[in-house]
């Protein structure tokens, strides 16, 4: 490091301190600051609300390039109203997960988690926040949460928000969703919209200053690499010779050619990094989805080569694999349901182990039966379904015969694959624009140089009932069940509530929604129809970069 | 006399030569190792390849596990064998489970024809689920054959554990 005369050090420690300050956030590092709705609505002449805390935590480290963090937080709230006085007490615990955004100036991702609250009649508002009333009978619920968190970084400080956008309860085989809006923050100019967003502050671990090589520290993010005290981002500068180099030393993998969204890079960094018990390890080299290529680029891929259309796979000599698959599901003897009477989990796990005794041959067989029979009763949702999973595999290995064919029509799609050359024009273009590519022309990437196909325009506002309708914004906003589409970015958390989607046509007839004539993010299909699975979904895109993915948003 | 000098200094140079080649070979190949782009005439793995390139075998299996509708996968090949870890978006069945090892075999036989081994590692989104391993004649035979049964047969399973997130 170059020596910095001392009177500049002190200049840039103060301007660091005072950051936290001028900002909008108020937490304390290591906290979460949960302001409920109720504070703000009951007040003035509605009544009077008090809060006590009773802990916060909030904590983030980087590992491997992505950020984990947890939330944990309880609090005593009284409400007092002319109907009487009231004690809400909360216990929030949240885990949370994101990538670096801006060249590791800034991080997002999402979170899950659960929040109980507690409610009991109190005497008052003194007695409403003591320890007393947490001793006496109430009502409680627990809720499942999720939704979205931003923060910026400033040395190993990161300052974040966190949305609530899903808050469902679970009654039986049910599940049922609540308003998430109850657990953010009144939003006074909006009080119909999602609210605002709850704040937190951390001092993120892994996060060393000197960490950014030639960018000499300060940006507080030493994953970014060459994210420079300049303020340049990763993106348009790239490495130099000498970081390749130092990259090639370290045995660091290779850059994503075109980022993808947060969630994506997460999920495929986890199915990358897995390291299960038993398994033969992935080789050096080996080349994994939305960590080292994207997804979308090899599906522009496959429509450019004539593999692929808006319907699905359309290959020579792959017959009907539809069928196949069909005939294969059907082929499989009826599974019996759980009785209503029995616990789930422990069935599933009992179903399992039962299973294996057959398999005593099979490597891992024993492992995995010690694994299930330690299931304990009363398993949560998620557990129940991974255990059933579990079952379903263990059967497929233990199937006394195939359940039928897709062989030859997947050799057919692979060699096909192989064997095809992509076609010149529009379709290379796109290719080329969801790599990223710099020699994507403008006409493949900048949305608003597409065609106009007014059409298709949509409004910004969606119906609850909104299910005949097949524009895309339309059912991307009723899937989101009328709240807006929020996501994360390099600024923060954005919510998309665009008064009018206008739709443009590129060339290779792929269809973009941009959110208003000013918009910066445009909306397109973002599917996976393969031949044996489905997945529907929007995806929000860079409006001059159309191949930049942001966010995705399942569709029903 | 000068002969011995010019012997001498012919004998340093050749030395300074050959270290810095050394030095400037070592440079390139971990320039290339950390992902720096090259040529395409250059004749070593271009680190970052033309997206307008045709498939290397790893790319190809990924592209066909996408059209067959998985999201995530990983592909790539070791010392004698080949290998694709797949996600399933969905395990609603058994046969589910199935597609994924019979869909992973067919795109690695295609792609890697010459391969000795091959591997299918299948997963759920939260968990690993089952390996299944083919010696490469018996796998080609099967995939050409359009014979699940003696894929079955001829595979060899490994029960996975461990979650992938929690």
């Amino acid at each position: 490091m170059s020596r910095v005369p001392k009177k500049a050090l002190a200049l840039a420690a103060a301007v660091v301190m005072l950051l936290p300050m001028a900002g909008a956030h108020a937490a304390d590092a290591g906290t979460y600051e949960h302001v409920w709705s109720l504070q703000t609505l009951v007040s003035g002449s509605v009544g009077e609300t008090r809060q006590r805390v009773l802990s916060s935590s909030a904590e983030m480290a980087l590992e491997g390039g992505v950020y984990v963090g947890s939330v944990t937080y309880s609090d005593l709230l009284g409400v007092s109203t002319e109907e009487g006085v009231g004690s809400q007490e909360s216990q929030i615990s949240l885990a949370l997960n994101g990538t670096p955004l801006e060249g590791g100036v800034a991080a997002g991702g999402t979170f899950t988690g659960t929040a109980r609250i507690d409610m009991r009649d109190a005497s008052g508002l003194d007695d409403a926040v003591s320890d007393d009333v947490r001793g006496r009978e109430g009502r409680h619920v627990l809720y499942s949460v999720s939704g979205h968190w931003g923060a910026r970084l400033d040395d190993g400080l990161a300052e974040g928000e966190i949305i609530y956008e899903r808050a469902a309860v679970s009654e039986g085989d049910e599940t049922l969703a609540e308003p998430a809006p109850y657990f953010n923050r009144a939003s006074v100019s909006n009080p119909d919209a999602l609210g605002d967003a709850q704040l937190f502050s951390a001092l993120v671990e892994g996060i060393a200053p000197t960490d950014g090589g030639s960018s000499g520290g300060g940006d507080g993010a030493g994953e970014a690499g060459p994210g420079g005290a300049d303020g340049d981002s990763a993106e348009s500068r790239g490495p130099s010779f000498f970081e390749y180099v130092l990259k090639g030393l370290r045995g660091e993998e290779l850059e994503l050619a075109a980022p993808v969204p947060e969630q994506l890079a997460t999920a495929g960094r986890l199915l990358y990094e897995a390291n299960p018990g038993g398994a033969t390890p992935l080789p050096a080299g080996s080349l994994a989805i939305d960590v080292h290529v994207a997804g979308s680029y090899l599906d522009a891929k496959n429509r450019a080569a004539g593999l692929l259309d808006d319907t699905g796979p359309s290959i020579a000599g792959a017959g009907d694999l539809g069928a196949s698959v069909a005939a294969a599901r059907a082929a499989v003897p009826g599974i019996p349901a759980v009785p209503t009477n029995e616990d789930a989990g422990l069935t599933w796990a009992t179903r399992g182990i039962e299973a294996l005794a057959s398999q005593a041959d099979v490597a891992g067989a024993a492992e995995l039966a010690e694994e299930l029979a330690l299931v304990r009763p009363d398993a949560g949702r998620t557990r129940v379904l991974m255990l059933r999973v579990r079952a379903l595999a263990i059967e497929a290995v233990g199937a006394s015969e195939s359940y039928g064919s897709v062989l030859r029509g997947a050799a057919a799609v692979a060699s096909g694959v192989r064997d095809s050359k992509l076609a010149e024009g529009a379709r290379s273009d796109a290719v080329l624009a969801a790599a990223d590519d710099p020699r994507s022309p403008v006409s493949a990437t900048d949305v608003r140089s597409f065609s106009r196909e007014e059409g298709l325009d949509t409004s910004g506002t969606a119906s609850f009932e909104t299910t005949s309708s097949s524009l895309l914004p339309e059912l991307a906003m009723a899937a989101a069940g009328g709240d807006p589409l929020a996501y994360v970015s390099s600024t923060g958390l954005v919510r998309l509530e665009p008064a009018v989607w206008l739709a443009y046509r590129r060339q290779d007839g792929a269809v973009y929604w941009l959110a208003e004539e000013d918009g910066t993010v445009a909306l397109t299909d973002g599917s996976l129809r393969g031949w044996a699975f489905v997945t529907r979904r929007a995806a929000v895109v860079d409006a001059e970069r159309a191949g930049r993915w942001v966010a995705v948003f399942a569709l029903r | 006399m000068r002969l011995p000098l010019t012997r001498r200094a012919w004998t340093s140079a050749g030395v300074a030569a050959a270290v810095l080649a050394a030095l400037l070979f070592t440079g390139f190949y971990f320039y290339l190792r950390g992902g720096g782009p090259v040529p395409s005439w250059v004749p070593i793995r271009p680190a970052i390849q033309d997206p307008l390139a045709p498939s290397e075998p790893p790319e190809q299996v990924l592209r066909s596990m996408r059209l067959a509708g998985f999201e995530r996968a990983v592909a790539g090949e070791g010392a004698g064998f080949a290998i694709v870890r797949v996600e399933v978006p969905s395990v609603g069945s058994p046969a589910d489970v199935e597609i994924a090892w019979q869909t992973g075999a067919a795109s690695l036989a295609e792609a890697y024809p010459d391969a000795g081994r091959y591997v299918v590692q299948v997963f759920d989104p939260s968990q690993a689920l089952v390996e299944v391993r083919w010696d490469g004649d018996s796998a080609r035979d099967a995939v050409t054959a359009d014979d699940a049964g003696a894929l079955f047969s001829s595979a060899q399973f490994v029960h996975l554990t461990g979650e992938v997130s929690e």
